[in-house]
């Protein structure tokens, strides 16, 4: 290879180097959600995204319904409708009734909760590197939606949002290992933090030693953080363990989404907490 | 302009098997890196100036789906890419054998650059160990599928070069 043509690859391998540390740098230091080469890539590729994910439901519906077990698909599915919606309703209620206890009012609590206004959204597509957990909705700013709104589906708590475009939102999952949820374990009212394990599951920090966590408590969202509403279900403790002289126990959930099988999500539409500008680095990287 | 539009056909096709069929198919441990088979592929057949343009694309669009505060895509795909060039050069990088090999290192590169920013986000622990072996999943899967792919690839390039032009139908 001629010395002049050596030259000049080395030349263009370091002006590409410095172009990928520049594009790294700015997404490290990116002020809030998406950047705006970030947002016309997704406003290129998610239409494609959203017909190809339609096309993959679609034929996945006709063979589990049509070639799979045909009635015993459609009665299984709505049998599951059916439970996620008693479940719904069964946490509302064990809500209330321990509200109730507590002598709190009561209707204060519903009426945050119920009023406030939420939208349908369908899931477009996934973090293509499939190391984080999150995922691309079809609804942005157009249609109301702001930074740090909460996410949530029928079954519990989905994730927030983390960079809205005009047209799509990406979401952070509560599975993501960036993601920290402020949380309460139903029956004992023990707080701590949910944050993401990335595969399937999440772990309750901050769990002091002597309270009361027994496998099987539902965890709530505790409302404080000002992303998620109270009360909505998060989970469920699946694996308790008290460490000899540690201050906080390890309580491991199992979330109440199923999150292989999630095609459509309620966005609340409420406007995103402001926080005071030392607490914004914070939260960038996702503490909820 | 054949060979643009075709790359271009093939980093959206990448795109959408890993944001639309792979996390909807296959679990997290049998993900393939696509973009990083792309990458090398045109490095191998078009120079590295080329994968390096296509380096920073692939690496923009893995990146879309990061949480904020991350990045790392645009930087690994490019030292993929630099690597690739100069084992090409210097290695028979021909084998199916260092080419799974070669696969399986820069997968492992990822999730080391990936630990390393996990631990300055406080990861978990019991986290950071489902990352390590997801992270041998997917070492062991691209060391396999990968050479398979890139041999495909290399055969769509020969038959784009060897079918001839829509200009040359009308003049025939």
């Amino acid at each position: 290879m001629p010395v002049s043509r050596q030259l000049r690859s080395i030349l263009l391998g370091i002006l590409f180097f410095l172009l990928a540390l520049s594009l790294t740098s700015a997404k490290l230091h990116a002020p809030q959600g998406l950047s705006f080469m970030e947002a016309m890539m997704v406003e290129l590729t998610a239409p494609v995204q959203k017909v190809v994910r339609l096309v993959v439901n679609t034929v996945g519906d006709v063979w589990r319904g049509y070639f799979g077990l045909v009635g015993v698909q459609r009665e299984n599915q709505q049998l599951r409708e059916e439970v996620q919606e008693l479940r719904r309703q069964l946490n509302l209620y064990r809500e209330a009734g321990l509200a109730n206890q507590r002598l709190r009012d009561l209707l204060n609590f519903k009426e945050s909760r119920v009023r406030m206004p939420l939208l349908p959204a369908e899931v477009v597509g996934f973090d293509p590197s499939g190391w984080f957990k999150t995922l691309l909705i079809d609804k942005g700013t157009r249609d109301g939606l702001g930074r740090d709104m909460a996410v949530v589906s029928a079954a519990g708590v989905v994730g927030r949002l983390i960079g809205v475009s005009s047209q799509y939102a990406k979401v952070l999952l509560i599975l993501d290992r960036n993601s920290a949820v402020d949380a309460l374990v139903q029956r004992s009212r023990s707080r701590g933090i949910l944050v993401g394990l990335g595969e399937g599951r999440c772990s309750l920090k901050y769990v002091q030693r002597n309270d009361d966590v027994q496998v099987g408590d539902q965890v709530i969202t505790s409302g404080m953080g000002g992303v998620f509403p109270k009360g909505i279900l998060l989970g469920q403790v699946e694996k308790v363990e008290r460490g000899d002289g540690v201050l906080f126990q390890t309580v491991e959930v199992t979330p109440a989404v199923d999150f292989s099988r999630l095609e459509e999500v309620l966005i609340v539409l409420r406007p995103p907490p402001e926080y005071p500008p030392e607490e914004q680095t914070e939260r960038r990287a996702g503490r909820g | 302009m054949r060979t643009v539009l075709l790359y271009l056909l093939l980093t959206l096709i990448a795109h959408l098997l890993q944001t639309v069929l792979l996390p909807s198919l296959a679990p997290a441990g049998l993900h393939v890196d696509f973009f990083l088979i792309l990458a090398v592929h045109a490095t191998f057949t078009h120079g590295a100036t080329k994968g390096y343009v296509l380096a920073i694309l692939v690496g923009i669009l893995s990146d879309l789906g990061l949480p904020p505060g991350v990045g790392f895509g645009p930087l690994y795909y490019l030292v993929a890419v630099f690597l690739a060039s100069v084992l090409w050069q210097n290695l028979n990088l021909q084998s199916r054998r260092y080419q799974a090999i070669f696969l399986g290192l820069c997968t492992l590169l990822q999730g080391w650059g990936l630990g390393l920013i996990l631990m300055t986000h406080n990861a978990e622990s019991a986290g950071v160990a489902d990352m390590a072996r997801i992270l041998v999943w997917r070492i062991l899967v691209v060391a396999i599928v990968g050479p398979v792919l890139l041999s495909a690839l290399m055969r769509l390039e020969r038959w784009q070069k060897t079918s001839p032009h829509p200009e040359e139908y009308q003049q025939g």
